[in-house]
């Protein structure tokens, strides 16, 4: 694909409203977090992964529908995705524009480059999870715990992202993480490989730093460590992966 | 169940109860997570790292009642001497509903969390009070 040209989603059929998410709002201020934290953008930066796309309808009849990392619009009157592509060349530049010019507009990644659909495929089973650790009210830990905030979760992403692209960089097998929530509100993420373990904390209040535990020595040694933000995290993967 | 009138003390054998929610489940263990406490409002802004942490003496309830309460939940089980033994601090806290209850106080860092977890028995209600099927002739 020509770099520039437009990405053309078919329409597609809605088969049942059970596809739709029950909590959209949640779901879309999410990625409206992932979007405006620039991660889709930043990291899958590629023209060919951006559509924007220009809902037309009714706003009463608007629906969204949450497919793995993209976020679609759709119009519940003729039950088909509407989507009008701009007749502009896209760039990267007017897509964030697209994005922020109003509610009917979005910015949509979709899984044309193979390093997307890795990227999907890597994402996938932790943001089943991250959406139903979403959805937890407060004291969901009987123990009167906070809810995770949606930008706790991006931010989540965000440093899972920073993951796979230095795994993917050094071609190594993309290890899935176990996601867990802590009751203060926020996220825990924790690898193994081998007889290392890393346990990395993304607290909830953006006053707080990233905290890290590494685990090694038949697990007998502890390391604690912090770091300022997600792109910080590679010496304590390279710790994992290769040392 | 009698109960003495005050606070019970509480000794290094005896057998702790926290309520471990479906989420903090990892291959049939524990997830650190689950230890990682919210510290009061005050010391929020000090540090992320609990306090105190609630759970409940065994001896003064059943592990029927404890799994039974929160559908779904497991039973992470720890000995009194473990937290002891972390230099963590723990007293029986009787609640209205709930005499059992107690706390285990102070600072839980990341790696103590961590042990914990790791000492830590998980029991789910099916493995305790699943039915026993009749055998089949």
């Amino acid at each position: 694909m020509e770099p520039g040209s437009f990405v053309i989603v078919e329409p597609r059929k809605k088969t049942s409203i059970s596809q739709w998410t029950e909590n959209f709002v949640n779901d879309v201020s999410l990625h409206s977090s992932v979007l405006v934290a620039n991660v889709a953008l930043r990291q899958l930066g590629t023209l060919e992964n951006i559509v924007v796309g220009t809902f037309s309808g009714r706003a009463s009849v608007h629906s969204y529908k949450i497919e793995n990392f993209g976020l679609r619009l759709v119009n519940n009157a003729n039950n088909v995705y509407t989507y009008t592509i701009p007749q502009a060349k896209l760039t990267i530049e007017n897509a964030i524009l697209a994005h922020a010019s109003g509610q009917n507009t979005w910015v949509v990644p979709t899984w044309k480059d193979p390093k997307f659909v890795l990227l999907s495929e890597y994402l996938t089973p932790i943001w089943v999870r991250l959406k139903e650790i979403m959805k937890l009210p407060s004291n969901w830990d009987s123990f009167d715990a906070e809810p995770i905030s949606p930008q706790t979760v991006a931010k989540t992403i965000e440093l899972l992202i920073e993951v796979f692209e230095m795994e993917y960089r050094l071609g190594y097998e993309r290890i899935i993480p176990f996601v867990a929530p802590c009751s203060d509100g926020s996220v825990q993420i924790e690898w193994e490989v081998g007889k290392k373990e890393l346990e990395v904390v993304i607290p909830s209040s953006e006053n707080e730093k990233i905290s890290l535990l590494r685990v090694s020595g038949e697990g007998k040694e502890f390391k604690e460590s912090t770091i300022n933000s997600p792109e910080e995290i590679s010496e304590y993967l390279s710790w994992l992966l290769i040392e | 169940m009698k109960h003495s009138s005050g606070p019970e003390k509480i000794s290094d054998e005896d057998g702790l109860y926290r309520g471990i929610h479906p989420l903090w489940i990892k291959n049939k263990g524990i997830t650190s997570a689950a230890f990682k406490q919210r510290p009061p409002l005050d010391l929020r802004s000090v540090s992320r790292h609990s306090l105190d942490l609630s759970v409940d003496i065994a001896r003064l309830t059943s592990l029927e009642k404890v799994l039974s309460s929160h559908p779904g939940y497991g039973v992470g089980i720890i000995t009194a001497s473990f937290f002891l033994n972390l230099k963590l601090v723990v007293y029986h806290a009787p609640e209205p509903c709930n005499y059992a209850h107690a706390i285990v106080f102070g600072r839980i860092t990341d790696t103590m969390a961590r042990k914990i977890a790791r000492s830590a028995r998980l029991l789910m209600y099916e493995e305790v009070f699943s039915p026993v099927l009749p055998q089949s002739q």
